[in-house]
């Protein structure tokens, strides 16, 4: 026999005595639980927190990275645009007989230079002259897609 | 037209109707006139106006007009609001000019002086009078006509431009062209509109976020050898009411006679 059977042995016989003089409390097990329950919800709440933030950290860089990107995209030069149509227009064979849609574009930049003109009259700034200059390139698009349809082919 | 016929007939035209442009923008001519230092050297051309009398005459983007009829325009110095005194000569000048006077204008392009006093080249000039009257083939095959996207729809009138998304149902095709052959008769249509965001008075995202699905129908009835022109139609009085997409409207906004070829 050896003496490890001896100690399970002895403490076999002192267990029951153990256990009637150290009863554990009654509300032992529902305050281990309760404590379970909070570390549980802590943690739950701690990673809650931490995917709140690492999702509010990329939504504000995706937000500013794109406001740089817009801040540092050149803008647009409406005025250069319009002028580079207007030479491609004036490199087109004159049209012997204009498309009723070539005429109703050429009425329309009329109208519209005349505005543009005035503007720069006044001194209009140029946050008032680009919308204008944006237009004038659109309408001189119009009437060149115009002018090019009604080119006879080359085939 | 003869260059020279037609500025007096712009002219006249203008004193006759307390024509609000000034003389040379009604002459198709577009200037810098913003300051005396723009004007040092003369009035720098930012554009002729297709068609017109400054087209014909052969004025470009990047011409600066020296002198118009023996005055000059070259170092004329600022006006009492800062504005090229030059401008204000080239208006009075035309203005003088008799019906039938000359115009000669010498013009530096690229370091070189062009006397710009005859017509370079034949164009018609820009006759909006005459739209209406825009003439189609009368002998064309009758039985069809057209819907247009074409983007020239007056900004004054608060129109701008608009996108078939249905025609009859189906997608319009061929896809990129702004026109549409179809049976002369009634067509329904699904239309999207394009028009900017800026014109709306409210911010970029709100208008993004409310102006989804805001798509209308309407109803078309396309005559024989006519091109129904579509725009989208602003509503300046609601231009904030996406709720209901009050704030615009799809309209046929001209109808002119075409060959439908």
């Amino acid at each position: 026999m050896n003496e490890h059977e001896l100690n399970f042995r002895d403490l076999a016989v002192r267990l029951p005595a153990a256990a009637t003089t150290h009863v554990p409390p009654a509300d032992l097990w529902p305050r281990i639980a309760a404590t379970h329950l909070t570390r549980r919800r802590q943690r739950r709440g701690r990673r809650l927190a931490v995917a709140s933030g690492a999702l509010a950290l990329v939504a504000a860089l995706t937000f500013m990275a794109s406001t740089w990107r817009h801040a540092a995209a050149p803008a647009i030069d409406w005025q250069a645009r319009a002028q580079a149509l207007e030479l491609q227009l004036d490199a087109l064979p004159t049209p012997a007989a204009k498309e009723p849609l070539a005429r109703l574009a050429e009425s329309e930049l009329a109208r519209l230079d005349g505005n543009l003109q005035a503007a720069y009259d006044r001194g209009a700034p140029p946050r008032d002259l680009d919308p204008l200059w944006q237009r004038r390139s659109e309408l001189l698009d119009a009437l060149l897609s115009v002018r090019r349809q009604a080119l006879p082919s080359r085939i | 037209m003869n260059p020279r016929i037609a500025l007096a007939s712009i002219l006249l035209l203008c004193s006759a109707a307390a024509c609000a442009a000034s003389p040379s923008a009604a002459l198709g001519l577009l200037v810098d006139s913003t300051s005396a230092q723009a004007a040092h050297d003369g009035l720098r051309v930012l554009g002729a106006t297709p068609g017109s009398v400054a087209d014909q005459l052969g004025l470009r983007p990047g011409d600066v007009l020296v002198d118009v009829n023996g005055i000059s325009l070259a170092n004329l110095g600022a006006d009492a609001d800062g504005r090229a005194l030059a401008a204000a000569t080239l208006n009075s000048s035309l203005a003088d000019l008799a019906p039938v006077a000359p115009l000669r204008l010498r013009v530096l392009r690229n370091g070189v002086t062009l006397a710009l006093n005859s017509p370079l080249r034949a164009a018609a000039a820009v006759d909006s009078v005459a739209l209406a009257d825009a003439v189609a083939d009368a002998s064309a095959t009758g039985g069809c006509g057209r819907i247009s996207t074409f983007d020239v729809a007056p900004r004054n009138q608060h129109m701008y431009g608009a996108t078939i998304l249905l025609l009859d149902g189906v997608t319009p095709g061929p896809s990129g062209t702004p026109s549409f052959r179809v049976s002369a008769g009634t067509h329904k249509l699904l239309v999207a509109e394009n028009i900017p965001t800026r014109e709306m008075g409210v911010g970029p995202y709100a208008s993004l976020r409310s102006r989804r699905d805001n798509s209308k129908e309407l109803t078309v009835t396309v005559k024989p050898n006519t091109t129904a022109l579509l725009a989208a139609r602003l509503n300046t009085d609601k231009a904030a009411d996406f709720a209901h997409a009050a704030y615009w409207d799809p309209v046929i906004w001209r109808e002119i006679e075409e060959n439908c070829r």
